[in-house]
């Protein structure tokens, strides 16, 4: 593999951290410490995903983003210490297609890197999607199959942990009571259902994100019950 | 329909009690006058008897009739029924002129009863017929010789008498006393022929014979030669009054029967009745008070006869209070009597005492003081308490004649007073003085105080109606009122009513000024520090009102010291942990290659504490970043309906292998139904996921944690309890920040745990209390149940 990949981020230490890590993966890298810079080496035909700090001199990580946004369309990961929910959403919005808050796990930004160059390389458009699937984010999920496929790599599940992805993808958004996932999947009335409901979707986690402790995607509504969030 | 028909019932019911209660009245007031009077309860009997001839009037008619027939036989003078009129023409062919006065009146007496055949008469003297104006009745007529139509028959023959009626001889000496009788008794014939009642030497040369009529008539004989027609029938008449009085009480009694016959209709109706009442209270409501009690005073004033005994009690009064002149002035000298009679006559006629006593020439003579001498006040009140009975009966009666007047007031009163009383609460709240007494008062203190102001300006009012009262009364006495007294009993009324509207005037600003300063010491502890106190000028609450000026403009400025310093420690402490993040970044980073990279054993297990601590390092940031978020009111919360039963089951299911690792027990005790609440769930989540993982972290090894959840009245409230490792400090508080149960151990946590469980709480709007009690912790998250 010889994909290359656009660091930024005005802390050296960090571009250099990130960069040993990559390497090792194989990735060519290419760095900048400033947005003007970071411009500028986007423009590179080889490259194919952009981390990218927020908070840097000259011009920040948000601006930089909109700007490459203008002339390419490849992935780009938002690296930032805020860790707000809206600072979240205000990255994602002005065109990135992940946002990772500092101080992160190496593992886990690997994980999203391969995530994001897999989708890209691969499948190409990620909007759009094959008739009959469903589609969110990272994962797609073929009915008729039964198949959930995260990245294009379709992911194994038990029988069980089939059931519950199988309502949780057809219904994207809502949330179910654990009552009503072990009714519906299993097919029976339950009395305390709370905690074996709990137990499959920690282990589907484990199979399906990237930070299974920071879910993206399987998530608990506390209180209320479970889903699956539409991307 | 049928509200139409409840509407009419209760008009009928109120016109029933309002025509009944009156009639009733009426009767009550007539009877109860007539029967404690002894001169009419004997006209009543009398007006009942069966026969006419057997009432005291009629003895009492005969009787002063025989008695002038047997002085006319005699040759004296009777005055009594006749005027004396002096020189008579007699010159009218009847004979010679009479020889003397006594002959004259005799003659005269004679020509104006002969025309009266009620009563056939005949006066003998010596055998020979003096006056009689009868040819048929002579002094020998039986009581079966009578003309027809008289059945009444009597003879007097010098010594006695003798009488009849319709045949049967009657008694009429008893025991043969004659006695003198009440009034109220039956009648004694007052005639001579009693062992102690007898005839002079000259009326024993009389006889008279006198003969009545069952059915007296009206005879009239037109003496057109001399003055015109006379009229003498009293018997007629006196047999005509006493039916007419009969129907007169017959009259009342049917009345009073048809009020009993009413008033059992309103009993029976009284339900409805009670509505029209009620109809007339919404009404009356909406009239002020004042005019009300003025309306209700003004009816009594003018509605109510005015007794005239009470300017004789004034006069007492007023000659206690007069001058002591009057006191030194000579007394009437005792041949000059004036009694009660002249007194009555000299006020019918208009005439006034100085009038009569000038004209009769008493006043150029003697220097007589107006009145007799009364000076003390107890005298009259003697007088009051001796004749109360009489003074009662009096008014009773003059009451009994003003029965209109009477009704009048007594339904003005039930209107206005009674009624209007019975159904709206406090009626004087309504009225000029109680609005202008709580005009701008809202504070319950101001109201007490305005209430208590209120009721002595009402007393005060009410003596001044009295006062009124007492003027007006006195006004009716003929007299006058000396204008000393006016003075001494006007003047304190004035000045009290007026000193108390000074008062009430000075009290209601202070008032004013007191609630103002009230509702700013409540605006100060809302925390509203912007508004200025001004109270009106020189005010005797101004000292305070700059005391709470100052108070409030310190408050102001510590607070705003306060959110700002507050504000700044936000602000830095997001740019501290926002600083901080960037160097962990790095150090994570590179620990994570290192521990990549392969290294001899001591390195190797270097890397992984710098690894654990650097993770450490990144929660406690975090929690930082967040608890100085929360405590300074810039949480975000995203608020939404959600199962706190569910919520707990859900985050013991996520926490359950730490749970097991910890090799402690967890008792959980959560109802099975739903429980709603409001909050975040995320950040719900985090409150228990840290109050779990403190009991986990800090519990004695091996004992148990208790979490239960309870409802009680319209609040959940979860427990979570353990028993600590470390001992206690009492008293701590727990929730504030970077406090730990035990201080040497370094190894816990970023000790913020149980301060952002707290302000997550509080952020959702729940509430965290946290106590220890010995070894026990306990910590309570408590929300409102949603219905």
């Amino acid at each position: 593999m010889n994909e290359t990949i656009l660091v930024v981020d005005d802390d050296r230490e960090i571009v250099g951290a990130i960069a040993a890590a990559l390497e090792k993966e194989g990735y060519r890298i290419l760095r900048a410490y400033d947005g003007m810079k970071a411009i500028d080496l986007a423009l590179d035909p080889d490259l194919r995903l952009i981390l990218m700090d927020v908070m840097m001199p000259k011009l920040d990580g948000l601006s930089a983003v909109l700007r490459i946004r203008e002339r390419r369309n490849l992935p780009i990961i938002v690296l930032s210490a805020k860790s707000e929910e809206s600072d979240k959403v205000l990255g994602l919005s002005m065109g990135a297609d992940d946002y990772v808050t500092k101080p992160f796990s190496m593992q886990e930004l690997m994980a999203r890197v391969r995530s994001q160059l897999r989708r890209y390389t691969r499948l190409g458009d990620v909007n759009t999607a094959p008739a009959g699937q469903i589609v969110s984010g990272r994962l797609t999920y073929d009915p008729d199959k039964r198949l959930l496929s995260a990245d294009g790599e379709p992911v194994k599940l038990t029988n069980i942990e089939t059931g519950i992805v199988d309502l949780l993808m057809r219904n994207l958004g809502r949330v179910f009571p654990a009552e009503e996932i072990y009714r519906r999947v299993w097919g029976e009335e339950a009395w305390s259902s709370e905690g074996t409901v709990m137990v499959h979707i920690r282990r589907i986690r484990e199979k399906i994100e990237l930070n299974p402790r920071e879910p993206d995607y399987l998530k608990v509504v506390w209180g209320i019950g479970y889903k699956m969030e539409k991307k | 329909m049928d509200t139409k028909w409840k509407k009419s019932k209760s008009i009928i019911g109120f016109l029933a009690f309002l025509l009944g209660v009156s009639l009733l009245l009426e009767g009550a007031l007539f009877f109860g006058t007539k029967l404690t009077s002894s001169g009419s309860r004997r006209w009543i009997s009398d007006s009942f008897a069966s026969d006419w001839r057997d009432t005291t009037e009629f003895r009492g008619f005969v009787s002063s009739r025989l008695e002038r027939l047997i002085t006319m036989g005699a040759g004296g003078w009777a005055y009594s029924g006749f005027n004396y009129y002096g020189d008579y023409d007699w010159g009218d062919g009847n004979g010679p002129a009479p020889s003397s006065g006594a002959e004259r009146w005799a003659k005269g007496a004679h020509e104006r009863m002969k025309e009266d055949k009620n009563i056939l008469y005949r006066v003998e003297k010596e055998g020979e017929t003096l006056y009689s104006n009868s040819d048929t009745l002579t002094a020998s007529t039986t009581a079966a010789q009578l003309p027809e139509g008289y059945g009444f028959l009597l003879q007097f023959d010098g010594e006695k008498v003798r009488a009849w009626k319709d045949g049967t001889e009657l008694d009429l000496y008893g025991d043969g006393y004659y006695r003198f009788t009440s009034i109220d008794e039956p009648y004694q014939w007052y005639i001579p022929g009693y062992k102690n009642f007898t005839v002079d030497e000259a009326g024993s040369k009389v006889k008279v014979t006198m003969a009545v009529i069952n059915s007296p008539q009206i005879f009239i004989k037109g003496s057109y030669g001399s003055s015109g027609s006379n009229e003498y029938n009293e018997l007629y008449y006196l047999k005509r009054n006493l039916g007419a009085y009969r129907e007169e009480i017959m009259g009342h009694a049917v009345r009073t029967g048809v009020g009993a016959g009413l008033f059992l209709v309103y009993l029976l109706l009284r339900k409805d009745k009670k509505r029209a009442d009620m109809a007339l209270a919404r009404g009356t409501r909406k009239i002020w008070f004042e005019v009300k009690v003025l309306a209700a005073v003004l009816l009594v004033f003018f509605c109510l006869p005015r007794p005239e005994y009470l300017g004789d009690i004034w006069q007492e009064l007023t000659y206690a209070y007069a001058p002591q002149a009057s006191a030194s002035a000579e007394a009437i000298p005792g041949d000059v009597y004036l009694n009660g009679d002249i007194i009555a006559e000299l006020e019918q006629n208009g005439i006034s005492y100085e009038e009569w006593l000038t004209e009769n020439g008493f006043y150029d003579s003697y220097n007589i003081p107006l009145v007799e001498q009364t000076t003390s006040i107890g005298t009259a009140v003697a007088i009051l308490s001796e004749n109360g009975g009489w003074l009662l009966r009096e008014y009773l009666g003059e009451l009994a004649d003003h029965i209109p007047g009477l009704l009048a007031v007594f339904w003005g009163l039930y209107l206005l007073i009674f009624n209007d009383w019975r159904y709206n609460k406090r009626p004087w709240r309504r009225g000029v003085i109680a609005m202008l007494a709580a005009w701008g008062l809202d504070r319950p203190v101001q109201k007490r105080l305005s209430r208590v102001c209120g009721v002595t300006a009402m007393t005060l009012l009410l003596l001044g109606a009295v006062n009124m009262n007492l003027l007006v009364y006195a006004s009716s006495y003929r007299g006058g009122v000396p204008l000393e007294t006016v003075w001494v009993i006007v003047t304190p009324a004035a000045l009290l009513m007026l000193v108390c509207a000074v008062l009430i005037w000075r009290l209601h600003r202070l008032w004013t000024d007191f609630g103002a300063v009230a509702d700013q010491a409540a605006a100060v502890r809302a925390g509203e520090l912007e508004r200025e106190l001004a109270l009106q000028e020189n005010s005797d609450l101004s000292g305070l009102a700059d005391d709470l000026n100052h108070i409030r403009q310190g408050l102001h400025q510590a607070v705003e010291e306060r959110t700002r310093s507050e504000r700044m420690k936000v602000e830095l402490v997001t740019n501290v942990s926002h600083d901080l993040k960037t160097p962990l970044t790095s150090i994570i980073s590179y620990t994570e290659l290192l521990s990549q990279e392969p290294l001899e054993p001591p390195a190797s297990e270097y890397v992984q504490i710098m690894g654990e601590k650097a993770q450490r390092l990144k929660a406690m940031v975090q929690d930082v970043f967040e608890v100085s978020k929360a405590a300074s009111g810039q949480l975000p919360v995203k608020l939404e309906r959600l199962d706190y039963a569910r919520l707990l089951r859900q985050t013991l299911a996520d926490m359950g292998q730490a749970i097991d690792n910890s090799g402690l027990t967890l008792r959980a005790a959560i109802p099975e139904g739903e429980v709603p609440i409001t909050a975040d769930s995320d950040r719900m989540y985090r409150v228990f996921q840290n109050l779990i993982g403190n009991a986990l972290k800090y519990s004695l090894p091996g004992s148990r944690v208790y979490l239960n959840l309870t409802v009680e009245g319209g609040q959940a409230s979860t427990s979570v309890r353990n028993t600590s490792a470390a001992e206690l400090k009492p008293g701590a508080d727990y929730t504030a920040r970077f406090v730990r149960g035990d201080e040497s151990r370094t190894d816990g946590g970023s000790g913020l745990g149980l301060s952002i469980a707290e302000s997550f709480t509080r952020a959702c709007g729940g509430t965290l209390t946290v106590s220890t009690e010995a070894d026990l912790f306990t910590a309570v998250v408590t929300f409102s149940i949603e219905q």
